[in-house]
Formats: C-alpha cells, structure tokens, sequence
C-alpha cells in the first residue's frame, strides 16, 4: 500500500541520489605490522634566522622512514577495492587541524599522499591480490607547536572499500 | 519494507566500521631552542666607535656611535636597520613545556679603559631603540643586567643606536690611540 506522495517522494529521491550503489567502508586490520609503536623525536624544520616569522617559528618535522605495515586483506582478495588512509579528527596531542600534517611516499604498490586530521587519502585502488598486503612507509611528519600539546599520536588507520 | 527505507539502509552502510588500528607513531618532545644574534651575522664582534673632538668634550650633548653596516643587516622577517644601528634578535621555542620565558641579558664591565690605565664609567654609554620590545636604556657596569624577558614561542627584534652621553671631559687616552675601549657580552637564557 502506498501512502500519499510516497510516488513523487520515491522519484525525487532518485533524481538526487542518481544511480544508487552501496560501497562499504571497512577498517583493515594492521596488527600483523612488525613495528607496532615507533617513537621518534622532531627537530625544528627552520633553523637560525629563516625561523623568525611566527608562522615558521614552531614548525618541526619528523621523519619516520621505511614503516612496514601489513594490512589483513584476506576477505577481500581477489576482489577490486580502494584502500585508504584515514586520520580521525581528534589527533591525541593536536589542538586544532593544522598542527599535524603529514605526507608519505611508498615503496611498493600504495600511492604517495598527505594528510591531516579528519582526512581520507586514496592509497591504493586496484585488484587485492594477497592475503595480507604488505607496504613500506616513508613518513614525513610536520607539527605546528602553536596547535600542540604533548604525547602527539600518529595513528594512521587503513580503510577499504570493495567495488 | 518500502524502496524508501531501503535506500536509507543502504546508504548507511557508508559509516566507517570499528577502528583496527594498531601501528602507533609516538612523538617526543623536540629540544627547546634559543637563537641569539648581536650584529652581524657569521660571528665575529662588531666595533662600535664614537668620536670625541676637543670641541665638543663634555659639552653634554650625546655623541652618536656609528658601526659598520653589516652589524644592522637584515634578517628573516627583520627589515636592515637604518645606518649606524646594532640589529638585536633574541628567539626562544620549546615543544615540551609552554610558555617558557626567556631572558635577555648584558654584561658590561665597570669602565671603559684607555691603554693607560684612564677609566671612563661605562653608564656614559646608552643606547635607543627603534622598538619598545627592548625599551632604550644604559649600561650599568654590571654583570647580568636584565633588558628583556619574554614568553617563547617568540622572536624578538629591534635596532639600537648607541651614544656617548659626553656629560664631562676626559683625559685623552693613551698617545698611541687616544681611545678607551670596553667590551659588552649579551646572554640569551631558557630556564
């Protein structure tokens, strides 16, 4: 039974979705990565007196090279599917978005990208073809100290969708 | 179920799933850091001379210093300063502890001396700055004389002019010079 404009409803919300398809998100297990908790220290990215202005003044950087993750793709081989790196808004250590950018280059298979908190990067987008999916890091880390407190955590989260 | 709620269903399945995130990246704290820059940039100590004539000794007026141009190069964000200037530039940051104070510093000795042994009280020597962040002032002939405090993150800069104040006559120096000299040392500190 059919309510009254439950028709013109349906229609209008055809015409603004358009072709309807379901993509599911799903966070990637990467506990299987070797290195589950890296510590490193910054160092201030302008040095002497190119570090005067207060917009350079609390820049530092970080760099974490060759971090090995291994993510668990087993459900998903075989299939084609887009993986993301994702950072939540709230950065543990971060006062405001722009105290943390970061960007990456791998090695293998993934795509070079950047970052900030909130954000969804595409990383890879192609056939799963293992098991277990493994990539090899480089990260460069740059913190605003205008919009930091202490204990920053890093933690990049894998998500895929399968198309 | 009618297509309506169906559509909704589906497209809530967009929401992200539980997290599974396990590789962490910790970040420590970095080294606070001082930066303190007296003149010239590269080191090196620059003169600044003031010339006292037999016409004008002790007649009160001030008599201006003047200094080599490199010592008010510009820097950074910092405009050169105007000719015959001493550029200061007193930066302090720290990662780990907000809000930190920094303190400027100078030594200067009680006298100035000639070779022979003639003195010139160094408080006859003052200085004016272009901006208030180090106000105007004058030597005190002693050690650690406090001309700045201020909260990192933060970089300080200004020019300084310094003068001979000339209120009194002195002896000429010693016959080889004819000059009295004196050397001042500036400290930039974190605690």
């Amino acid at each position: 039974m059919k309510w009254p404009g439950q028709t013109l409803l349906m229609a209008c919300m055809a015409a603004t979705l358009g072709p309807w398809q379901v993509v599911v998100a799903s966070s990637l297990d990467d506990s299987a990565s070797p290195r589950q908790r890296v510590e490193v220290k910054p160092r201030w990215l302008y040095q002497g007196e190119d570090a005067l202005s207060p917009e350079r003044i609390g820049r530092m950087v970080v760099d974490v090279p060759n971090l090995e993750i291994r993510l668990n793709t087993a459900e998903f081989r075989g299939k084609s599917a887009r993986i993301f790196l994702s950072l939540p808004q709230l950065v543990p250590g971060i006062t405001a978005p722009e105290g943390l950018r970061a960007e990456w280059r791998a090695r293998g298979a993934m795509q070079a990208g950047s970052i900030m908190p909130g954000g969804r990067t595409l990383v890879f987008d192609g056939l799963i073809e293992r098991a277990q999916t493994v990539e090899f890091f480089d990260f460069t880390i740059f913190i605003d100290t205008r919009f930091t407190q202490r204990g920053i955590r890093f933690e990049p989260k894998f998500e895929i969708e399968v198309r | 179920m009618n297509r309506v709620s169906a559509m909704l269903v589906g497209l809530s399945g967009l929401v992200i799933m539980h997290s599974a995130s396990a590789v962490t990246i910790i970040i420590a704290d970095g080294a606070p850091q001082i930066y303190l820059r007296i003149g010239q940039t590269g080191g090196g100590t620059n003169l600044v001379s003031f010339a006292v004539t037999g016409a004008n000794a002790g007649n009160g007026t001030p008599i201006l210093g003047t200094v080599a141009v490199a010592a008010g190069a510009a820097s950074g964000g910092f405009a050169a300063c105007p000719a015959n200037h001493v550029r200061f530039i007193a930066q302090a940051r720290d990662n780990a502890t907000l809000n930190r104070v920094a303190s400027l510093t100078v030594t200067s000795p009680a006298n100035l001396t000639s070779a022979g042994g003639r003195t010139i009280p160094f408080n006859q020597i003052d200085w004016v700055s272009t901006d208030a962040e180090i106000p105007s002032g004058s030597f005190l002939g002693i050690a650690g004389q406090l001309l700045l405090t201020f909260t990192e993150p933060r970089a300080v800069g200004v020019c300084k002019r310094f003068r001979f104040l000339n209120a009194q006559v002195y002896a000429a120096g010693a016959a080889a010079t004819f000059r009295y000299d004196g050397t001042v040392n500036y400290t930039l500190s974190m605690p």
